[in-house]
C-alpha cells in the first residue's frame, strides 16, 4: 500500500491562500504597484470618507431633537464660555505673534513659511501605524517630508506618502521614533521616543530642573512638541524619565496645517 | 454565501470606520465561522494600502502580517474547538 503524505503548500486550499497573499505582498513592496493601487484606493477612500461624515452629523441631528431642553441650554452657555475664553486667547497670541515678528527682524532672522490647510479624513485611532490621512495632496503642492503642524504652532508630524488629493503623515510621536528635543525654560537637550498616540518619552541627567507643565521643542525646528506630564527619577539613578504629550487630544484632530518648503 | 457577503461588507465599513484593534477582532470571528476566509488578507492589505507607507514600520506591511496572525491563530482555535 502507497501512503502518500500530505504536502501542505500543495493542498489546493493552501494554494488560494498563498496566492492571495504573494499578489497583495507583491502590490505592497514593489513601489510602483503600490503606488499604483493607492492611488486607486485613494480615489474611492476619500468619497467613503465623506460619507461617514455626512452619516455622522445626520446622526447627531437627529439626536439633538430628543435631547432635553435643559441640557441644550447648558451646553449653549459652556460653548459661548469658550469662544470667548478662545477669542481672547487669539488677541493675545496675535499681540505675542507680532512680538516675535519684531524681535526675528531686529536679529535678522525673518522666518516666513508657506502653509496649506488639510482636512484630516482619518485619524491615527483607526490606524495601526498612528498616522493621519488628510485631504491635500500634490494638487495643493504637498511634498514628502513637508512639516505639519496643529493649532499654528505645535508640530506633529510630518508626510510620508502623497498621491494626487491626499497625503499620509507620519506622526513624531509614532511608537519607536526618535527625535532631538529641548525641555523646559533651559532648553535642556534629549532624546525623546515616541511612544504613540501622542506620548513621548526622554530620559535627562538627573537632578536637570523640569517641571510638569514645561514646554518641550524641537531641536531642529524649534517648534512644540508637547507639554511635560511626569518626571519619574530616583536620586541613586543616573537618569530621570520624563514623559510628555502633545497639549491636545490627537484623535479629535480635524484640520491641520502642512508648511511646505520652509524657509529658515 | 449572502451571510458571508454581508460580513465581508461589514468588515469592508470596519476597516475605514473603526479601529485597527476591532477590524482585527471582526476578522478573527470571520475565519472562525467562514470556511477558507481569505478574504481577510485582502482586507489586511487594504489597511495597509489606506494607513500605511514603506518608510513606516514593518514596511508599511504590518497589515497584511497581522493578518497572516489573525488567520493562523483563528484557524488553531478552530481545530481545537471541533
Amino acid at each position: 500500500m502507497i501512503y502518500r503524505r500530505d504536502n501542505i503548500f500543495f493542498a489546493r486550499k493552501n494554494i488560494a491562500f498563498v496566492a492571495i497573499f504573494s499578489v497583495s505582498a507583491f502590490a505592497l513592496l514593489y513601489a510602483p504597484a503600490r503606488n499604483m493601487v493607492t492611488q486607486s484606493v485613494y480615489a474611492v477612500s476619500g468619497k467613503v470618507w465623506g460619507a461617514g461624515d455626512l452619516a455622522s452629523s445626520a446622526w447627531n441631528s437627529f439626536t439633538t431633537n430628543f435631547r432635553s431642553k435643559d441640557t441644550l441650554v447648558l451646553e449653549n452657555d459652556t460653548l459661548r464660555a469658550d469662544v470667548n475664553r478662545m477669542q481672547a486667547q487669539v488677541l493675545d497670541r496675535n499681540l505675542l505673534y507680532e512680538k516675535v515678528n519684531k524681535l526675528e527682524a531686529m536679529f535678522g532672522r525673518v522666518q516666513g513659511d508657506n502653509r496649506v490647510v488639510a482636512y484630516v479624513l482619518a485619524g491615527p485611532g483607526l490606524s495601526p501605524y498612528d498616522t493621519l490621512v488628510v485631504d491635500a495632496g500634490t494638487d495643493k503642492g504637498v511634498a514628502i517630508g513637508d512639516i505639519v503642524v496643529y493649532t499654528g504652532s505645535g508640530a506633529i508630524g510630518e508626510v510620508v506618502e502623497v498621491t494626487a488629493l491626499s497625503s499620509k503623515i507620519k506622526l513624531y510621536s509614532s511608537p519607536g521614533e526618535e527625535h532631538l528635543v529641548n525641555i523646559g525654560g533651559r532648553f535642556i537637550p534629549a532624546k525623546a521616543l515616541g511612544k504613540g498616540m501622542g506620548n513621548f518619552e526622554a530620559k535627562v541627567p538627573e537632578g536637570s530642573t523640569i517641571l510638569v507643565g514645561d514646554n518641550v521643542t524641537s531641536s531642529k525646528e524649534g517648534l512644540l512638541l508637547g507639554t511635560v506630564s511626569l518626571v519619574e527619577g530616583e536620586p541613586s539613578l543616573p537618569f530621570a524619565r520624563v514623559f510628555f504629550r502633545v497639549p491636545f487630544n490627537i484623535t479629535e484632530i480635524r484640520s491641520v496645517e502642512i508648511i511646505l518648503d520652509k524657509i529658515l | 454565501m449572502k451571510k458571508r457577503l454581508f460580513f465581508d461588507f461589514v468588515l469592508l465599513c470596519a476597516v475605514f470606520y473603526t479601529p485597527w484593534w476591532f477590524v482585527a477582532v471582526l476578522a478573527f470571528f470571520g475565519v472562525l465561522f467562514f470556511s477558507s476566509f481569505y478574504e481577510v488578507i485582502v482586507f489586511g492589505a487594504l489597511i495597509d494600502f489606506l494607513y500605511g507607507a514603506r518608510t513606516l514600520s514593518a514596511m508599511g506591511m504590518a497589515g497584511i502580517l497581522g493578518s497572516v496572525i489573525v488567520f493562523a491563530l483563528a484557524t488553531y482555535v478552530k481545530k481545537i474547538v471541533r
